[in-house]
């Protein structure tokens, strides 16, 4: 895994843990790799893991059984989605909409994107 | 498991010291056993004949020398410093472990090997063409000095190889070299000035009859005794010699109860027409204490004065029996006696000494 | 848990330390970062018992290991950054050290040479400098000592055997482990290393864990250079400005400009990081 050098590496590898819940590598109350192991895979400090994995785990996307291991939380990439849904709505969006407005781009030519967009993964996954 | 001496681990050390030290050095010991088979070739196709039993032997230990003094360099190469000398003190075992290890490869198996694979093949080839070599070299070894020195020879190349650093061979035949050479000079020095001076036997008896003699300890108590015994054999009224002989001791009580201090003896030879044949003084004449000393003792003299005659052959026995027992012993004792506490040190304290020092070599050095 | 405390040290022409104190504690590891010629391989050599310290200034679970005790030596490991590989296999030597170590595992030692691309049976003295500084590492690693002193351990390594050196020492950490890895090349430890240990010149200018540098200091990539900036370095893209952490966010926490950081501005570090 490579670093961006911009951002705390804590918070690259928190994303990269979403990543694979969301995608559903990883799938809800499935095992995760333990922190070692984590550690070993990316060549990271295993104190560092740990940190991310407390926080994920005040978050509600993991938990942890004693002497067995973290396992995926029910209900952890709903969670994750509202969290991003949130960010997205919040953050995001407005500033799309502002610059649609500024280019007098209208909701139906967005919906037609999206509807394309929507049929193109579909086929995707008609494929695979 | 103990933290000094632990025979499980000291079995792995041993095992694992083969692996990593002594295996890789396989061929160039067994190269060794090529050495007299060669010689042996050689000097058949030069001179015709068989090589004596006498010289195998002693090739075979010659052979045993050269390379049990020289293993412990090559095998432990550098331990004393950087690299090597990290993993040989990383080792988790203890110091005298590893030295233990080392004496067992360097100081027995190995030395053992050479001479014995040596001896053996000799045997084989003896036994083989009988005709060619007479004698099993390996009878020789019973009874032999010169194996027992192998072990010394292997203590001090160890010793050496801890000890020094740089060119370890060179230094350590130099320091040994230097050890045996002062040795030998000031044995040889003590020798020459101390016996030979006062002590020739041999001449003692011409010295008897030609001049003063005197012996600086005085006669103990087994000499006056023999003294006693000799001149209730030796006399004859009708010798043309007249021996006199007077004699001194010294009796006194010390803390340890009656005992006697000192003898002093003086014996004068004349000879029919009276002319002094010969002098003889034992003992520091005039030691004899008597009275009180400082230390609270007090001594009283006895004298006695012992007149025969002897004929000239009972004077010779005398004079040879008495140059025997009464040549001051205590002075060749003392260089018998030193002469034999230094080879007693060379053969076993110095090696004792240089296995101690090993130890601390291997467990206070710094690896640099 | 290692404590030192007032340690000194000297060669014959130089002193090397004067008082050095440092605790290590265990579950960590140790970067050990400096300069070439500052005194590292000093330290760790006199942890190892193969330099000498008579007194009690090294505390290792109460034992001295200048000492050498059979009990101390197995539970440490030293790899020197100068060695000469032995002539024989990777596998027979690890196999003849591994005895005299509770912990070892030859199957460890089979995947880390798998991950560094290595054959058991490989002689040391027919690979190149590279894979047999691998070979060491990889027995180093097996033999699963409590303490492990790597020296310099990436010098020498290519790019994807220093990715591997990260991710198996690692994925080798416990509860129970010290690992203290030195180094001047600080790029090849980026976060594997945490506590950071910073020395120079004799002493250690910071000795802290990578969440109080994060808590203490702010370090932004910028277009210049800042005058309010308590140091800057300048990068590929523009400049790395250290600031003072007032707000509490994390930044990414650049370890070769603290490094650089520590060496130049030495007393504003100090300042910094003094315990109250």
């Amino acid at each position: 895994m490579e670093f961006n050098s911009n951002i705390p590496i804590s918070l690259q590898i928190k994303e990269y843990l979403l990543e694979k819940i969301i995608l559903e590598e990883w799938k809800e109350e499935e095992r995760i790799p333990s922190i070692r192991e984590m550690g070993g895979t990316l060549g990271v400090n295993p104190n560092t893991i740990m940190k991310i994995y407390d926080m994920i785990q005040r978050d509600g996307i993991i938990y942890n059984k004693r002497g067995i291991g973290y396992f995926v939380s029910n209900g952890a990439k709903e969670t994750i989605m509202k969290e991003r849904r949130k960010t997205f709505l919040e953050k995001e969006m407005p500033a799309i909409a502002r610059k649609m407005i500024l280019l007098d781009i209208s909701p139906e030519v967005v919906n037609r994107i999206y509807e394309n967009e929507k049929g193109s993964l579909n086929k995707q996954d008609l494929n695979t | 498991m103990n933290n000094i001496l632990s025979i499980k681990r000291l079995g792995k050390l041993i095992a694992s010291d083969y692996g990593l030290y002594i295996r890789p050095h396989r061929n160039v010991l067994l190269s060794g056993f090529l050495f007299l088979p060669a010689f042996e070739i050689l000097y058949f196709l030069f001179s015709g004949t068989s090589v004596s039993v006498g010289t195998r032997h002693q090739l075979i230990i010659g052979i045993a020398y050269f390379y049990v003094f020289l293993l412990p360099f090559s095998a432990y190469k550098g331990i004393n410093k950087k690299q090597n000398g990290y993993y040989f003190t990383l080792l988790p075992a203890s110091s005298l472990e590893k030295l233990i290890s080392m004496i067992f490869w360097c100081s027995i198996i190995i030395p053992v090997a050479i001479v014995a694979g040596q001896e053996a093949i000799d045997a084989a080839v003896t036994f083989a063409i009988p005709h060619y070599n007479h004698g099993y070299a390996a009878a020789r070894i019973y009874g032999s000095t010169s194996v027992l020195l192998l072990l010394p020879i292997s203590v001090a190349a160890i010793f050496g190889n801890l000890l020094f650093r740089k060119s370890p061979v060179f230094k350590t035949i130099m320091l040994f070299g230097l050890i045996y050479f002062s040795i030998t000079v000031s044995l040889g020095i003590y020798i020459v000035n101390h016996v030979s001076k006062n002590f020739d036997g041999n001449t003692y008896f011409k010295e008897l009859t030609s001049g003063n003699n005197q012996a600086y300890e005085p006669a103990s108590k087994s000499q006056m005794i023999y003294l006693d015994s000799l001149l209730k054999t030796t006399s004859d009224s009708s010798g043309k010699y007249d021996v006199t002989i007077k004699t001194t001791a010294g009796y006194g009580e010390n803390g340890n109860g009656r005992g006697k201090n000192g003898n002093d003896v003086e014996i004068e030879i004349t000879d029919s027409t009276g002319k002094i044949k010969s002098n003889i003084k034992i003992g520091r004449q005039g030691s004899v204490i008597t009275g009180k000393t400082s230390g609270g003792n007090s001594y009283e003299k006895e004298e006695r004065t012992v007149t025969m005659k002897m004929t000239e052959k009972q004077l010779e026995g005398f004079s040879e029996k008495f140059i025997n027992n009464f040549k001051d012993k205590s002075g060749i004792t003392a260089c018998i006696g030193v002469c034999k506490a230094i080879i007693f040190f060379t053969k076993y304290i110095l090696p004792l000494l240089m296995l101690i020092l090993s130890y601390f070599l291997i467990k206070k050095r710094q690896i640099v | 848990m290692i404590k030192i405390n007032n340690l000194s040290y000297s060669y014959t022409s130089r002193d090397v330390f004067n008082g050095l104190s440092v605790e290590l504690k265990s579950g960590k590891i140790y970067g050990l970062l400096g300069e070439n010629g500052v005194g590292k391989s000093t330290l760790l050599k006199l942890m190892s018992g193969i330099l000498k310290n008579e007194g009690d200034a090294i505390n290792m679970d109460g034992k001295n290991p200048w000492k050498r005790t059979p009990e101390t030596m197995s539970e440490l490991y030293y790899l020197p950054e100068d060695f000469t590989g032995p002539s024989n296999s990777i596998e027979n030597v690890a196999y003849g050290f591994g005895k005299f170590y509770r912990n070892f595992s030859m199957d460890k030692l089979h995947d880390i040479l798998k991950s560094f691309d290595l054959k058991p049976d490989s002689v040391f003295t027919k690979l190149s400098y590279g894979q047999q500084k691998k070979g060491m590492i990889a027995i180093a690693l097996s033999l699963g000592t409590r303490y492990l002193f790597l020296d310099e351990p990436t010098n020498g390594l290519d790019i994807p055997s220093k990715v591997s050196f990260r991710q198996l020492v690692a994925g080798s950490l416990n509860e129970e482990k010290t690992i203290i890895i030195s180094s001047h090349q600080v790029r090849d430890l980026d976060s594997l290393i945490d506590p950071v240990i910073i020395m120079d010149r004799n002493e250690i200018i910071l000795n802290e864990e990578m969440g109080e540098i994060e808590k203490r200091l702010a370090f932004r990539l910028e277009n210049r250079e800042s005058a309010e900036a308590l140091f800057s370095q300048q990068v590929i893209n523009g400049f790395i400005n250290v600031y003072p952490n007032g707000n509490g966010e994390i930044t990414n926490i650049d370890t070769e400009v603290l490094f650089n950081m520590a060496i130049k501005k030495r007393e504003t570090i100090k300042e910094i990081f003094k315990n109250e």
